[in-house]
């Protein structure tokens, strides 16, 4: 991950007009936003015309950015917004802030190097098992924290998790989880509202 | 500054950029780093091994893969798209504006007015532990505690049956003492007596958390006790006999081990907690008007008086006398029982708590004096908030999401807190 301060004379660049720290910027996170889209969208077509879309903002906007100091998080955010609006505008469906069950792709695969290496001990099994139990919603935490490796605020930011009252939390949902996946405190808070909607049985 | 491994658990490891980092790269250095790491026998390996597996389980996500061209193609697009126009495009996606600033991290809103559950926010501001030090998360907006206060730890004395005082915070990790064929260890923030093959003799010790404390027991018989800020357990070093009995003053969780022939007695003031194999919660603060416990597996009995209650699995009896003798012992079926235990796993859950309530268990936590000032109860709050939060940020979200206004500010140790005039 980029130090903050390359990030924010880049960014700073890009703003007062400078094309080469645009083209880097760009370059620098395609292919995040990319994986990220298609992940969320699954369709090659719509995530480029979202990047591109993007993009074009961007650049017509620049004057009025503010100061960014994450580009990846804050790029991760606009592409998300830019691609649900893009869905609701197709399907006339309302996407609210937890978007009900639109799926995350992310497939937990047996056939990874580190299980060839190790005996497909029932343990791993179960861990697979396990992972690809995860909710679409959960799944995007776990690929935004040790993939894109974010810091838990952006990954909030970036999901915009909020919470909502009416949920009755089950906190067995936190133990079963618990009993198979052990999770860092940091991460369980943002996996917590997901467990309200889908119960992890 | 060396961070101490040896007492991460799994989630610590999860959480550790230079863990994450070796598996996810495995660059020569931390290789080495870990192989010699993991050959010095560190007590945790374990824990380490499971985060391992389960980060290399994170890791075997297919990838999706794009190619060089992709990226080339759209950005030719993008290009051609800004140098044809004056137009921004897409016209109709004005009214959505890319926000210049990331979103601010929590929103809260309000229920309606006539509800009194009211929305909770989560605490999004985390700490990030660096061994021994605290860096606070960024925090926009203007800090309302000049001085900050950091959240609660593993703080606890063991008073041994001689007397001996030990500080556990400050003691080393391994063998802490050996008590008439007891071995007392002590490692992070747990402490666990295991008894020898040799018969033992019965010595009972104390462990006393302080405020802004907490602390775990594994005792002789395998019984695991979290003990919560301000609170002490007084128990033997081993059960003998046809009893298993010990002594909660404050607030304890607890999992017993199964063992029908010893039922396992908690002695909570003059209220008797009787249980056979279960996991249960007691709440027994001198400051909080009754005494709860609630059950979440098994069965138990509560004794007081000449009165007793037999309690279900997710059943919480309630004391409203904790202080006098006279028991009043109801049955809350409301109670949610997974809420009462959240502490233990590191959470503050308030549930239909009202704001003098949530100050009270702030004060034992953060070890802080609350003074209040106007009427703060009235209506009921519902939130979520990590207990590793320093206190600024558990009371800008409670600020924000109280539907009785408050303003608040630091003098020294004191918090105070005013009922306002809605702003």
């Amino acid at each position: 991950m980029q130090a903050a301060n390359d990030d924010s004379s880049l960014w700073q660049a890009f703003k007062n007009g400078d094309k080469d720290s645009f083209q880097a910027i760009y370059f620098f996170s395609f292919k995040s936003l990319y994986e990220y889209g298609m992940r969320i969208v699954q369709d090659p077509e719509l995530v480029k015309d979202s990047i591109h879309d993007l993009f074009v903002k961007l650049w017509e906007r620049k004057s009025n950015l503010g100061d960014v100091s994450a580009i990846r998080s804050y790029l991760l955010v606009s592409l998300r917004t830019t691609l649900y609006n893009k869905l609701e505008k197709n399907n006339r469906t309302t996407v609210t802030a937890m978007d009900g069950g639109r799926p995350f792709a992310m497939e937990f695969s047996a056939e990874a190097d580190w299980i060839k290496r190790e005996t497909a001990s029932v343990q791993n099994q179960k861990l697979l098992a396990a992972l690809n139990q995860l909710t679409p919603r959960q799944k995007e935490v776990i690929y935004l924290r040790y993939f894109e490796e974010l810091e838990y605020e952006e990954i909030a930011a970036v999901m915009n998790i909020t919470v909502k009252a009416t949920y009755k939390l089950t906190a067995r949902g936190i133990e079963a989880l618990r009993q198979v996946l052990r999770i860092p405190e940091a991460l369980l808070l943002l996996l917590l509202p997901l467990l309200w909607t889908e119960s992890f049985a | 500054m060396q961070k101490n491994y040896e007492s991460y658990s799994a989630e610590q490891f999860l959480d550790d950029a230079f863990f994450i980092a070796w598996v996810k790269h495995k660059t020569p250095e931390a290789e080495k780093f870990w192989k010699a790491w993991a050959e010095g026998n560190p007590p945790n390996l374990k824990a380490m091994r499971e985060a391992e597996a389960q980060l290399n389980g994170f890791l075997s996500a297919r990838r999706i893969e794009v190619n060089e061209d992709t990226a080339n193609e759209v950005w030719e697009k993008v290009q051609q798209s800004l140098s044809s126009s004056a137009q921004p495009v897409a016209e109709k996606e004005e009214g959505h504006r890319i926000n210049a600033n990331v979103r601010p991290l929590y929103k809260s809103w309000w229920a309606a007015a006539a509800v009194l559950l009211i929305i909770a926010t989560v605490s999004f501001f985390l700490i990030r532990k660096e061994a021994g030090k605290e860096a606070v998360v960024v925090n926009k907006g203007k800090q309302n505690l000049p001085a900050d206060v950091a959240p609660g730890g593993d703080k606890a004395v063991l008073t041994l049956a001689d007397g001996q005082k030990i500080v556990l915070d400050s003691a080393a990790n391994g063998n802490l003492s050996q008590q008439g064929g007891i071995k007392v260890i002590k490692l992070g923030g747990q402490l666990t007596y295991n008894t020898g093959n040799r018969p033992a003799q019965v010595l009972y010790n104390t462990v006393t958390t302080p405020k802004g404390g907490q602390f775990r027991l594994v005792l002789s018989e395998g019984s695991r006790v979290w003990l919560n800020a301000g609170s002490s357990l007084r128990f033997p070093t081993v059960f003998t006999g046809t009893e298993r009995n010990v002594e909660l003053t404050g607030e304890g969780y607890f999992e017993v081990a199964h063992n029908p022939a010893q039922p396992f007695t908690v002695k909570v003031g003059k209220m008797d907690v009787e249980v056979l194999g279960t996991h249960f919660n007691i709440n027994s603060y001198a400051d909080e008007p009754a005494a709860k416990t609630t059950l979440l597996e098994g069965k138990l009995v509560v004794k007081k008086g000449d009165k007793s209650l037999y309690l279900q699995p997710g059943q919480q009896a309630v004391d409203a006398n904790n202080n006098a003798s006279e028991p009043v012992l109801t049955v809350n079926r409301e109670a949610d029982a997974d809420a009462v235990m959240a502490w233990k796993n590191g959470l503050f859950i308030f549930d239909n708590s009202d704001l003098p309530k949530i100050l009270r268990d702030l004060s034992r936590w953060y070890d802080v004096e609350v003074q209040t000032e106007g009427v703060l109860s009235g209506k009921t709050l519902f939130g979520i908030v990590s207990r590793n939060s320093p206190l600024s940020t558990v009371m800008k979200q409670l600020k924000s999401g109280s539907p009785v206004p408050f303003t608040y500010r630091m003098e020294g140790k004191k918090l105070i807190v005013q009922a306002a005039a809605k702003n």
